[in-house]
């Protein structure tokens, strides 16, 4: 998606090739999806506070529309077993694109150019073990892990 | 009034999905599963499964889902609402008061502190959902292929969910005993 927004945004001048490069940063820091934190940026610098608005408006319209056709149609196989066999083999396939995505993320943030963070590397390993051991509510644990970064890294 | 509960805590998901559209996953658990339980893991999955097939951010896909399915059409728009605002004020804030503090070392530093702990949750919450979305060894196996091909191979993610449905209705029809078995015992 992140090709296609640059293509759109660069073609039509709203952007340059520099702000385009600082907005793949801010995205990838700031909460939320890329996609919609892209469009927000974008938005933001053509046209202020409203154009970031309008901008993530015009990018999650079509996901709301398409999601609520696709359920309704799937609120008739609710109780279908093809349905559920189907699921049994692609539910594993969807785990596996998480921990992939989880994969990514970590070679990003605990091997950067062929060394190890081994302060990042702490830090997620005592989060992860907070997860597993306790019940303390995740949002906690972000900031904690924020502390974390400032004290260790 | 389940209409407010559902945009204030899409609002708290929303602002804390650190790491892309996965990282919804373990938040919509604990807001929707394990303190509110308006859906079981199985919906999450299906739901997760269904928003990556089809166009559009995979996070606000799910969004829209678990908000459709709590509470309707209106849901599903709350629900997605809810998700972007955080975003949108926050990006807009950066670019009008803090756009020299990204070379900060500080905020680079808090940063991957919360990177890091985003990456834990996600393989935390892979584990609790190869529990109860994997569960058979048929399940497992697929997981460990799945993941092999992603990280070796240039195969794309449709390609392995199709595969992934066809291999299931494949070992129906070799094993139909086992799978009726497996799907009785995830049902429970």
């Amino acid at each position: 998606m992140l090709s296609l927004i640059e293509r759109e945004l660069l073609l039509r001048g709203w952007l340059t090739s520099k702000e385009f490069l600082d907005l793949v940063s801010v995205a990838q820091v700031t909460p939320g999806a890329i996609a919609i934190n892209s469009a927000t940026y974008a938005g933001n610098k053509a046209a202020g506070f409203f154009g970031g608005a309008i901008a993530t408006l015009g990018v999650i319209t079509p996901s709301i529309v398409i999601i609520i056709l696709i359920t309704s149609i799937l609120l008739k196989f609710k109780e279908n077993k093809t349905k559920d066999i189907i699921f049994l083999g692609i539910n594993p396939v969807t785990i596996a694109l998480i921990a992939y995505a989880g994969y990514l993320i970590s070679l990003g943030t605990f091997f950067i150019k062929d060394s190890v963070n081994f302060g990042a590397l702490i830090i997620g390993s005592i989060i992860f073990i907070l997860f597993f051991k306790t019940k303390i509510n995740p949002v906690f644990l972000f900031c904690l892990s924020a502390v974390l970064g400032i004290i260790i890294l | 009034m389940i209409n407010w509960e559902l945009f204030i805590t899409f609002l708290k998901i929303g602002s804390f999905s650190f790491g892309g559209g996965y990282t919804l996953a373990p938040l919509i658990e604990r807001e929707f599963i394990i303190k509110r339980p308006w859906m079981t893991r199985r919906d999450l999955l299906e739901i997760i499964s269904i928003s990556q097939m089809t166009p559009g951010v995979i996070a606000i896909n799910t969004a829209t889902f678990v908000g459709k399915k709590t509470g309707g059409i209106k849901g599903a728009i709350i629900a997605s609402l809810g998700v972007s605002l955080p975003s949108l004020f926050i990006i807009s804030f950066i670019i009008h008061f803090l756009s020299d503090s990204f070379g900060d070392p500080v905020v680079t530093k808090a940063l991957t502190g919360i990177r890091a702990g985003a990456i834990a949750m996600i393989f935390y919450s892979v584990i609790g959902l190869l529990k109860t979305g994997a569960s058979s060894l048929f399940s497992k196996v697929i997981f460990i292929f799945s993941l092999i091909i992603l990280i070796y191979t240039p195969v794309s993610p449709i390609l392995l969910i199709s595969g992934g449905g066809v291999l299931g209705l494949v070992f129906y029809r070799c094993k139909p005993g086992t799978v009726d078995r497996i799907l009785q015992k995830e049902a429970a």
